[in-house]
Parts: structure tokens; sequence; C-alpha cells
């Protein structure tokens, strides 16, 4: 137990002493490291934002089928039973020319209040007769729609399609952008890290040449480096961390009162999450630049 | 306590260090390990403390094959050896108290118990007023003693010295000839290795003479000619 103690607070010595002696280069791994975690956690917030953001337009959306004009009272009934009918459809509501014209007139009203007038001088109803419908799952959306389009009596179909698959386009190059200037950055990271032990190494060969020759353990000789990398990226990843953190709320806070249909993810477990996240990331690849560096000298020596 | 069963080392480069080499070193007892430059003497000594591994043959250090052990039995093995060697292998940025006290360290000695036995270790050998000292305020004699304290303050089974005076004045080699003759007398085997026949002739002590890797005498209380 005092050895293992004697041990830890010798490693954790060395270790500090070997940081502050390599100062630049420990300075340039945390600056490296936290970069690449600050693009790590934004990009991750991005990507949790906009899953968000789409399950919410997933779960709003909505089918409008347009009938043609002048179709007749049967018809419309007809195209109605069609629709409520088909597998997979929640709910059916009609909504006739003059119904769909007077939510215009209202909604008019509560924008442009007098000028709303306008409408009442047209000398024909211009919308058409539309049935509105929800589907019991997003994701069959666009099979029902395209169903719906070939009903006779159909003029056109509309649900939110391109909102979507815009969206998920975009996530998915969020992500992979993200994926691969990560590995670019890890490698970078891990390498840094282990330039930096390294030289840590190099600056004590001698030292740890005599401890091997009194009989110093494996793990006393190559614990203060393995420790020394884990500061580093755990120094790095605290500051992404708190940078992350900072800028993400100050972000919300712009953009609170700008963009009010864009709804943000406000709660303070994601923050936590992604911190976590970017606390495990900086101190895997500073235990594994260390390791990196260690098992290299660790084969020269018997 | 130490046996050779014919050994050979072969380095990389096709050199032949040792040929064949079948002995066996007592607790308790003084060796010289004697021969010209070359003659294998360093890799004899690094097969002990597992420094090399032997191309043929095995090295048995209390009946065990030091070829097999593993990492952390190589650490346990090497507390039980105090190396001194020609160049003393001081750490120049510690004191000498530091340096002693760092072969109790970097086992896990606790402060206090590597306090008590620094200041032991460097009254044995008379160092004790340059406790606080660094190396490069010493003597090359009182290096060579601190290095020496260094080796004998964790009690050790085997003191391995090589060429321990080969950089100290004829006088400065007879007191650490002293030195090392009053801890093999309290118990401690010693093996060193030497060219300085003066000093072996003097001392009357087990010679192992080593020629091209091959061991070509081996007496006891042996008398090293210069000429063999």
């Amino acid at each position: 137990m005092t050895v293992l103690f004697n041990t830890l607070r010798y490693a954790v010595r060395e270790a500090f002493i070997s940081l502050v002696r390599n100062g630049w280069l420990s300075f340039a791994v945390v600056f490296v490291i936290t970069i690449s975690l600050v693009i790590v956690g934004g990009s991750v917030l991005v990507m949790l934002n906009a899953d968000h953001l789409a399950e919410r337009l997933e779960s709003e959306m909505e089918i409008r089928v347009f009938l043609e004009e002048d179709l007749k009272q049967e018809d419309i009934e007809n195209i109605g039973e069609q629709i409520r009918s088909t597998a997979g459809v929640a709910s059916v509501e009609y909504i006739p020319k003059e119904k769909g014209l007077q939510q215009l007139k209202e909604s008019f009203e509560k924008s442009y209040g007098e000028a709303a007038s306008i409408l009442d001088n047209l000398p024909k109803n211009p919308l058409p007769d539309v049935y509105r419908v929800e589907v019991e799952n997003p994701k069959e959306i666009a099979h029902i729609a395209h169903y719906f389009a070939g009903i006779d009596g159909v003029e056109t179909v509309r649900y939110g399609e391109n909102w979507v698959e815009k969206l998920l386009f975009a996530t998915n190059w969020v992500r992979l952008a993200t994926v691969m200037l990560l590995c670019v950055l890890g490698v970078a990271a891990v390498f840094l890290i282990a330039t930096a032990i390294k030289m840590s190494v190099l600056a004590r060969k001698d030292e740890i040449a005599i401890m091997k020759l009194l009989g110093a353990s494996s793990w006393y000789v190559w614990l203060p480096f393995l420790l020394e990398g884990l500061v580093l990226g755990l120094l790095g990843a605290v500051l992404a961390a708190v940078a992350v953190n900072v800028g993400y709320i100050a972000f919300l806070n712009q953009l609170d009162t700008a963009i009010l249909f864009i709804e943000f993810i406000y709660n303070t477990e994601v923050l936590y999450l992604v911190s976590f996240v970017l606390l495990g990331l900086g101190m895997l690849v500073g235990v594994f630049g260390s390791w990196f560096s260690v098992c290299r000298f660790l084969k020269e020596a018997v | 306590m130490i046996q050779f069963y014919n050994v050979s080392k072969i380095y990389d480069n096709r050199v032949k260090a040792l040929v064949d080499v079948t002995l066996r070193i007592r607790k308790g007892e003084f060796v010289f390990l004697v021969g010209p430059s070359g003659a294998g003497k360093s890799t004899f000594l690094k097969l002990i403390y597992r420094e090399e591994i032997p191309t043929r043959g095995q090295v048995m250090f209390e009946g065990r094959n030091v070829a097999r052990f593993k990492s952390r039995e190589v650490a346990r093995l090497r507390r039980k050896i105090g190396m001194v060697f020609q160049d003393f292998k001081l750490l120049p940025k510690k004191t000498v108290a530091e340096n002693v006290a760092f072969a109790l360290e970097v086992i896990g000695k606790s402060p206090g118990e590597i306090k008590r036995l620094v200041a032991a270790a460097l009254k044995r050998v008379g160092l004790i007023e340059k406790a606080s000292f660094y190396p490069c305020q010493l003597s090359g004699g009182e290096q060579q003693r601190a290095a020496i304290a260094r080796a004998i303050v964790n009690n050790p089974l085997l003191i391995i010295a090589d060429e321990p005076t080969g950089n100290l004045d004829p006088y400065t080699s007879d007191e650490i000839m002293n030195l090392l003759r009053d801890i093999n007398r309290s118990g401690t085997t010693v093996i060193m290795s030497t060219h300085a026949w003066d000093i072996v002739n003097k001392m009357k002590k087990r010679v192992i003479v080593l020629r091209a890797g091959r061991v070509v005498s081996d007496e006891e209380g042996g008398i090293y000619d210069c000429i063999i």
C-alpha cells in the first residue's frame, strides 16, 4: 500500500516537472487537443440539434391533398373515403375551399390587419378543396403521398418532403465531415503527445537507465510518462469543454430572439453529456499517445 | 548463489564475448574477474544482472534461470544486487544523499525509512559530511564512495563492481578496496572486474581469469600475472 502511494506520489511529481520542462511543447499539445475537441463538441451539438429538429418536423408533418376544381360532391366524398381507408393514415380532415379562404383571411388579418381586406375583392375563390392527412409513421409519408397523387380527381399532393430530406442530407454531411476531421486531428494529437513524451523520456534517459539498474519496476519507470500524457489530454479536454459550454450558451442567448421557429435543445443534460464525451476523448488521446511513445522505448530496453 | 552452465554469449555482430563458461560463485565470496579489455568481463557481469541474456547455456541466481525472468522478476533480482561502475553513474542534478535515496525511492520505500537508511549508508562509506554536495563537487574517490553507498543502501546480497577503480589513482583505489572488503566481511558477496593486477595480488582472493571469452584460470588466493 505504501509502495503504491510512494510510486504515485513520485509519478505525479515527475509528470508535472516534465510538463513544465517541456514548456512550449506542452502548450502546443494542449492547444491542438483543445481545438480538436472544440470542433468535436461543436459538431456533436450541431448534430444533436439537427436530429432534434428533424424529429420535430417529422412529427408535425402532414399531407395536403389538393383536389381538382369542379368535382361533384359525390366524387369528393369518394376520394375522402379512399384516403381514410388507406393503411397508415391516422386522421383526415376535409377543408372545403370556403373554409380554406376563411382561415387564410384570419391569418392575414392577424399579420396585416386592415390590408387583409384585399382578399374580399377576389372575383372567385382561388383555393382548391383540400384533405389534410396525418400519418401514423412519418417515415411512410412519402410512400402514402405518392399513392394519393394517383387517385382520380386529385390535382397535387404536398408534404414537407424537401425540408426533411435536406435537413437529413445536411446532417449526414456534418457527421461525415466531423468524422474525417476527427481522424486527422486525432492522429495529429496522438502524434504530438507521443512527441512530447519522447522528449520527456530522452531528457531523462540516463536517469531511466539507472532506475532500471536499481531495480525499479516498469510501472515505476513509465507511470510518470503515462500520467504526463493523461494530464496533457485532460487539460486540453477541460479547456475544450469550457469553450463549448460557454460558446453554446452564448450562441443560444444570441439567437433566442432571432430564430423563433427553430427550437434548439436547451437543457444542461446535453451539455453535461458533451462535456463528459470530451473529457473521455481527451484522456483517451493522452494515454494512447504516451503509451505509443513508451512502447517504443520499452522495445529498446530489455 | 550464482551458477554458470556452459554459458556462451555471441552478440549480433558475431563477436564471441563468452565461450562455454561453467562456474559457481558461493554466498559470501569475494571474486575478482580479470583479463584484458574485451575478454568478456563486462558481459559476464551483465549476464548476472540480466542486462544481457546468454546465447547458449544458463545463468542461475539462487537456483533460478535468470533468462526466464519476467520484467517484474528482473526488477526484484536487481534489488538484491548493488552495482558499482567505473563511471559511477551518479545523477548530476541530485545531491549525494539524493542519489543514495534514489535507490530506495525507485523501489517505493517510505520517506522515513529512506532517511534512516541513507544516513546509515553514508556513514558506512564515510561521506556523511558531504551528504548535501553535488557529484561535481566531489573527488573521484568520493564519487565512487557515494556510488558504493547507493549500492549497499538496500542491504543487497551481492555487489557487482565493474572496474570500480578504473578511474582512480592508486591511493584512492586502496580506499575503495578496503571499503569493498569490509562490505564483503559483513556477509555480502562481491564480484569485481578489474585489470589492476596490483590490487588483485594484494587482496589474495579468488581470481577468475578470462581471455577471449574463455575462463583460462580460476584459483582461490590467486595471483593475476599480467603476462598470462
